[in-house]
């Protein structure tokens, strides 16, 4: 040891919450002598793996001290822009910076207020979504919300069906009672995902309990390498085995939760010729409702209409009991009927159900087989194992209740989710647990839980910040009242991601496509390489002038050169960012030096259903963040950015434009007025505002000080929450899909008017297998599927700067390298370090180092996260890896139909290069 | 007593947060490790297994480092800890030769830095400077935490119970794959682990006996 210690004048460890990726885990950091040296887990909250962290979080030292971190506003002195050209910074003052912003946000707000984008703006660069910024942008104005970023690859189509059928944006094994679990494309409980510390933890228990995963995924990675059983898989055939699957469970073995099935899904309800429900008086006339326009906090919105009708013309069921047609929620319902043929009204018609069992009879073993490469014996004997693992008609006591027991799930994320039939796929895959009533019940398929109470004692005085419910709405199905990101915001009356209820398509010429695909909502269409031909045809104009954003699209999300043509099109983009990037270093007027998430503080985050909550009986538990560390040189959070904006543009617009915020922030929450702080007319820290919520939440008792002392508070989860489906009345509608029956014949009429196509034959109630533009290409060089995958090491396209992560990326065979089956690429003459290169059969290339492994599907190849960084602001990260994202073709036609989602699989082929004459990156 | 791990590979994930808080919480300088995690596979397709194998110092009983060391620089502690006096040592680097383990450093350069060219950051100045400065021109090691486990004891704390007298890669486990106890005591957490899963030590072969223990 050496002798010369320094003095050591502070040590101490300080509760706050990690901001890496979007899950937010409780965290403590060490402080010593006001230096943040260590960062650890929270062992007493749920919120995290209870005491571990992911070393992503443990490297977030690396970003605070990160010397490339910006530290003044930057202005771009050279007018050109592109990919690789140099901006020319030139360092200004923050007032020289507004001085730039505000004329050009006042004159465009005025003009139109489409013309300014707040994109994904905010957020310290970090994917965490809940900061304080929507309520400053909603008091500035309308504005466009068109999502940029790798959001795009997201769960397009699997974030409403989990909201459709789980009131929840993620999906989960109930983890502490599952015994048998199917994964389809998913990482979840591999330290890499939605909750990511909080499934680790939970998933490893259930491991050490016995709990059997069956993975099906291209790649043996870190889920199937825990697996009881790999499954490999063709990309983009995972409908078609799970549809096989169901077929096995209804047709051949008939083991089906016929109670669940009744009562909770719509089964039971009449279908006619018309494919549509059967109703009390006649058909749907659909109910009028509200659509936000924006991401966040937006406060523009228009009128919709929703698919389904109201509680004077409900769908009708057969009660096999008394032999006759009655609504669905009908109480003198004796028994309901799943098959039969029913007449009512003079209309002949079937149940949901009975429509479904003939429809499954299409997907045989041998059919699905054959599109997945998976052997008919493997499929047959997983849906067996799965059916009797279900144990249906068992039940469990959990603290008094007796509940159905179902110890299965299935779940799917981007791997098999990210393809052109994301919307059916997803579906079958919830089908084939609510088959067998494993939906919100213990052992069974999860979200995060959809239903508080309120903090024990608070029930009464909480106005709702943590008080929120799913509800039986439209047509009985299940409605969410909290949904997606965002904090306390109510989605009841904006259902913000295209769960349930479902508006028509109608052709409204909007250039983010929301108006003709209306059931999900993130959509390429900006980056496309095909937008303006695209938008040509609907009539659409793209008016963003002015774009505001905190994320790198040009490395996240599709072809890089679509993008870049994107991202030049758009007049003054002002960047917040710890790092230059990619997109900062080529498209960036003005870059604002942000504050990461150990120099702020926010109550905001610990507020949402998302993320934040463990799933099952696991209590409850609720952060906040504190700065651990004051920003240095001229470093300011978007979210302070963005007040700073707020006041100059009231000047300019003679409004109070804080005011309107700080209230917008305080009803929204939402905090009992008894705690609103008196002035309204200041800036608001994050810290008063989080005192008056907890306040209101928790009790006088526990305001901010007692937050910043303890970090969280805790408390048990009740199993009403926990279990909320069995307490309430709703149902889900996971059988028939009753909604794209109505939405079928106004698509066709859009295609035919307009010239996009969106593929009518998707638009079927009944849940199918589709094949996409990756099954479709012909030419035989193009025999590769290339995909791109989670890395337990990565998060987003920010964490390859921190050199620890680094360290770790060149020690494993896979962050850096592009992977595939070691048989077919000795075929191909390669042996591990070869430089290759990738072409798609649309031509866009990539290189990099092979490494070749038994655990790959031989017809695919895998590129991992967002590497292959150029941006000079990130040093560590330049030049490492190779990109996968610039290989995606960007067009309508490689989006799901229904959804909107886009592929995110390509065909390719593979050869060596020469690395003299090319040039190895 | 003879402290040891016991790392359970069914519940290990491969995330590297054991490499990664070694590194914080001794400030280890780039290219330094005390504790890695090993990746690969075995098997051929499509019957693969993915092997991740999470490896520190290995406290040996019979240390071959402790046996070459010329200063007596490397010692064994009665609990079972094999550690580097760094005072003692003179930076012969025998011991690493020795180890069939592969788990010594030589600390040739005290100052390189995370960032190449840019200069030693707070974070890895206030590291080497306070939270835990290293000798240069030493071999060094993991010595599962044991200026922590002796400050841990000092407070009254139980070693691999609470975390303030818990190795720190212990602690940083999400998945909780690692426990560290006494392999003396037939009855504690680590030994009651080897018996009941059958634990084994990293080649045994070599007679070195382990104090690091691994669970399938």
């Amino acid at each position: 040891m050496q002798n010369a210690k320094r003095e050591i004048w502070e040590d101490v460890w300080l509760h706050t919450q990690c901001s890496r990726c979007y899950n937010d885990c409780g965290i403590q950091v060490h402080r010593v002598n006001g230096v943040a040296v260590e960062i650890q887990g929270v062992p007493d909250s749920t919120h995290g793996a209870m005491g571990g962290l992911c070393s992503k979080g443990l490297a977030g030292l690396q970003v605070l001290y990160d010397p490339n971190r910006l530290n003044t506003p930057l202005r771009r002195t050279n007018p050109e822009k592109g990919i690789g050209v140099d901006p020319k910074w030139k360092k200004i003052t923050w007032e020289e910076a507004y001085d730039e912003i505000v004329p050009r946000l006042k004159k465009l707000l005025e003009e139109d207020p489409r013309k300014v984008s707040f994109g994904q703006w905010g957020g310290g660069s970090s994917p965490s979504w809940s900061t304080g910024t929507p309520s400053y942008l909603s008091s500035m104005g309308p504005y466009s919300g068109f999502v940029w970023g790798g959001g795009l690859q997201c769960g397009g189509a699997s974030h409403p069906i989990g909201g459709i059928t789980h009131g929840s944006w993620s999906v989960v094994p109930d983890f502490k009672y599952s015994n048998y679990v199917l994964y389809f494309g998913a990482s979840k409980g591999h330290a890499a995902g939605h909750s990511a510390m909080i499934t680790a933890r939970m998933a490893a228990e259930a491991r050490a309990r016995g709990m059997k995963m069956i993975v099906f995924d291209p790649m043996c990675r870190v889920a199937a390498s825990k697996a009881f059983e790999w499954v490999p898989i063709v990309p983009g055939t995972d409908g078609a085995v799970i549809l096989a699957m169901c077929n096995i469970i209804v047709n051949e073995l008939g083991i089906i939760d016929k109670p669940f099935l009744k009562m909770k899904t719509n089964a039971p309800y009449l279908v006619g010729p018309d494919m549509k429900y059967v109703r009390e008086n006649g058909p749907a006339r659909g109910v009028k409702g509200h659509r936000a326009l924006g991401q966040q906090g937006e406060n523009r919105s228009e009128e919709i209409t929703y698919i389904g009708d109201d509680e004077t013309n409900k769908p009708m069921v057969w009660d096999v009991g008394e032999g006759k047609a009655k609504v669905y929620d009908d109480p003198t319902i004796k028994d309901y009927a799943l098959e039969g043929n029913f007449e009512y009204r003079g209309i002949k018609c079937q149940p949901s159900f009975q429509l479904l069992k003939e429809h499954l009879k299409e997907y045989t073993t041998e059919m699905a087989s054959k599109v997945s490469s998976i052997p008919p014996e493997t499929i047959r004997r997983i849906a067996t194992d799965f059916a009797h693992e279900a144990r249906v008609g068992s039940t469990i006591n959990i603290n008094g209740h007796i509940l159905p027991y179902r110890p299965v799930a299935a779940i799917i994320f981007r791997g098999g989710e990210g393809h052109g039939n994301a919307y059916h796929t997803c579906f079958a895959v919830s089908l084939i647990s609510a088959l067998v009533g494993a939906v919100e019940t213990p052992g069974g398929t999860t979200g995060w839980p959809a239903r508080t109470l309120g903090f024990p004692g608070r029930e009464e005085q909480d106005p709702g910040g943590f008080k929120w419910s799913v509800f039986k709405g439209l047509d009985g199905f299940l409605q969410n009242q909290r949904f997606g990101p965002g904090s306390g915001r109510s989605n009841k009356d904006v259902p913000y991601h295209g769960e349930w209820p479902i508006p028509y398509p109608e052709w409204k010429h909007q250039p983010g496509l929301i108006d003709i695909q209306p059931a999900g909502r993130f959509k390429y269409i900006v980056g496309g390489s095909d937008r303006d031909e695209v938008w040509k045809k609907l009539g659409a104009t793209y008016p963003v002038e002015m774009m505001f954003i905190s994320r790198n699209p040009l490395m996240s999300i599709g072809d890089r050169d679509a993008l870049a043509n994107a991202l030049k099109s758009i007049k003054f983009v002002v960047v917040s960012e710890l790092f230059n990037t990619e997109t900062s270093e080529g498209f960036a007027d003005i870059v604002l030096p942000d504050g990461c998430y150990l120099e702020k503080d926010s109550w905001h985050v610990g507020l949402m259903q998302n993320f934040n909550h463990a799933w099952g009986m696991d209590d409850w538990s609720y952060h906040i963040t504190q700065t651990i560390a004051k920003p240095t040189h001229q470093r300011k959070s978007a979210d302070e950015v963005t007040y700073d904006l707020a006041v100059r543009l009231g000047k300019e617009l003679g409004r109070n434009l804080v005011r309107e915020a700080n209230e917008r922030f305080l009803r929204t929450a939402p905090i009992s007025k008894e705690y609103w702080p008196n002035d309204l007319d200041r800036y608001l820290t994050a810290a008063e505002l989080g005192d008056a919520f907890t306040k209101s939440t928790f009790g006088p008792e526990h305001g901010w000080d007692w937050f910043k002392k303890h970090g969280f508070m805790r408390w048990p989860k009740r199993v009403e929450e926990a279990y909320w489906l069995q307490f309430l009345p709703m149902r889900i509608p996971v059988i028939y899909l009753e909604w794209l029956a109505h939405m079928k014949p106004i698509v066709e009429d859009i295609n035919q008017k307009t010239g996009v196509f969106m593929d009518p034959v998707q638009y079927t109630p009944l849940i199918s297998w589709f094949p996409c533009t990756i099954h479709k290409v012909e030419d035989p060089e193009y025999d590769l599927y290339c995909y791109s995958y989670r890395d337990i090491l990565h998060s987003s396209s920010q964490t390859m700067e921190q050199p620890w992560l680094d360290e770790a990326s060149q020690m494993n065979p896979w962050t850096y390298n592009i992977t595939m089956n070691a048989e077919t690429g000795r075929k191909k003459g390669l042996k591990d370090g070869d430089l290759i290169e990738v072409e798609t059969y649309l031509g866009r290339k990539e290189k990099g180092t092979v490494k070749l492994m038994a655990g790959h599907h031989p017809l695919t190849v895998g590129i991992s996260s967002t590497a292959g960084h150029f941006a000079k602001g990130q040093p560590i990260a330049f030049g490492k890896g190779s990109n996968f994202n610039t290989l995606l073709p960007m067009t309508f036609e490689h989006t799901d139909p229904v959804a909107g989602n886009l592929e995110t699989c390509v065909r390719v082929t593979v050869r060596k290069i020469d690395e003299n004459k090319e040039g190895a990156k | 007593m003879r402290l040891g791990m016991v790392i359970d590979r069914k519940r290990c994930i491969g995330c590297y947060s054991c490499q990664i808080s070694c590194k914080a919480a001794h400030a280890l300088p780039p290219d330094v490790f005390f504790g890695r995690v090993l990746v690969s596979e075995t098997g051929t397709y499509p019957t693969v297994t993915k092997q991740i194998l999470p490896v520190l110092c290995n406290h040996c009983k019979e240390a071959a480092c402790v046996k070459v060391c010329p200063t007596g620089a490397t010692q064994k502690r009665e609990d079972g800890i094999v550690y580097v006096n760094s005072e003692e040592c003179v930076g012969c680097r025998y011991c690493i030769v020795a180890c069939p383990y592969q788990m010594r450093t030589y600390n040739s350069d005290g100052n390189k830095e995370y960032w190449p060219g840019q200069g030693l950051t707070e974070l890895e100045r206030v590291g080497r400077e306070i939270l835990y400065p290293l000798e240069p021109n030493t071999v060094i090691k993991c010595n599962f935490c044991m200026e922590k486990l002796d400050e841990g004891l000092r407070k009254g704390l139980k070693i691999g119970i609470d975390r303030e007298a818990t190795p720190t890669c212990v602690n940083a486990c999400p998945v909780k794959a690692r426990t560290f106890g006494d392999l003396d005591d037939p009855n504690s957490n680590v030994s009651k682990l080897i018996k009941e899963r059958k634990g084994y030590p990293l080649h045994s072969e070599l007679g070195t006996e382990p104090s690091v223990y691994y669970l399938d």
